[in-house]
């Protein structure tokens, strides 16, 4: 009857354990979602600054004459969690529904509690560039976000 | 019986609302699958009120509840297209999943375990039927 106690305790004990490690596994990615819009100062979790990627982006295609440069877009990651994780992006410039152009895409691992960057560098060739002329033109491209061994995401964007 | 009745009218009710985001099956299909639910549920309900912890039926009535209650998340997940996690390609949680199975499984061997000891207790101090 002891060891039967004894038993039921070390199970729900390794239970509880279990599922608080899930917790806080997916509290990671949670909290990087949820956090940033509580202000800088109290950002937690594994996420992306993606807002910092909009102004970058107007100012690389704010003219068709500004384009033929090289751009890079640099977007802030944060991992303020227990476990490494990783997150990679790559833009494309989408006209009338097919892509023209495709960055490389860049890569950042961090382990656990560090930042780090995305740079993204848009190149675009002058044959691109004059394709581009006078186009309503979209960007879009892929995200993915990763905690190894866990979880993954990957997202396009826009969605077509 | 609530589950079986509540969820497909619900379902019926707001049905072009939800159609905007999640393909529905028929609501012929969806009422035959969860009437099936409520009565499964009541069935393993009825075990587990009827029957004291270290009774066989008892565990039984634990054991199909659970079972039935991953019946029915994995039917409702199965509506879900990739529509509703917005722009979403894809999702992997194999690791993640994988932990949550052994967690389950560690609270079903606990269930078991506390089954065995009830079972052990009552071997010695059987239920007095009552009089009343």
């Amino acid at each position: 009857m002891e060891g039967l106690r004894t038993a039921k305790r070390l199970t729900r004990a390794a239970d509880l354990l279990l599922w608080l490690f899930i917790g806080l596994v997916m509290a990671g990615p949670l909290l990087g979602f949820l956090t940033p819009e509580l202000g800088p100062q109290y950002v937690a979790g594994f996420g992306l600054d993606l807002q910092s990627m909009q102004p970058q982006i107007q100012q690389a295609f704010s003219s068709t004459s500004a384009l033929s440069g090289t751009h890079t877009v640099v977007v802030g990651v944060y991992n303020r969690w227990f476990f490494p994780a990783s997150a990679s992006l790559s833009l494309e410039l989408i006209v009338k529904n097919s892509t023209v152009y495709q960055t490389e895409t860049a890569t950042s691992d961090l382990a656990p509690f560090q930042t780090g960057d995305l740079r993204v560098v848009i190149a675009v060739p002058p044959s691109v560039a004059s394709q581009l002329q006078g186009a309503q033109v979209t960007v879009g491209g892929q995200l993915h976000l990763e905690s190894p061994g866990f979880w993954a995401v990957t997202v396009n964007f826009p969605q077509r | 019986m609530v589950l079986g009745v509540a969820i497909p009218y619900l379902a019926d009710y707001f049905r072009p609302q939800v159609l905007t985001y999640v393909a529905l099956p028929p609501s012929s299909q969806i009422w035959e699958v969860f009437v099936v639910f409520g009565v499964l549920s009541a069935i393993v309900g009825f075990l587990q009120n009827a029957y004291i912890n270290g009774q066989i039926p008892w565990l039984l009535g634990k054991l199909g509840g659970g079972a039935v209650s991953l019946a029915l998340f994995s039917y409702v997940f199965l509506f879900l297209p990739n529509t509703l996690v917005a722009a979403s390609q894809s999702f992997q949680a194999t690791g993640l999943l994988l932990l949550a199975y052994a967690a389950i499984i560690l609270s079903y061997l606990y269930l078991i375990l506390d089954f065995m000891q009830h079972r052990r207790r009552l071997k010695f101090n059987p239920p007095q039927d009552n009089p009343f």
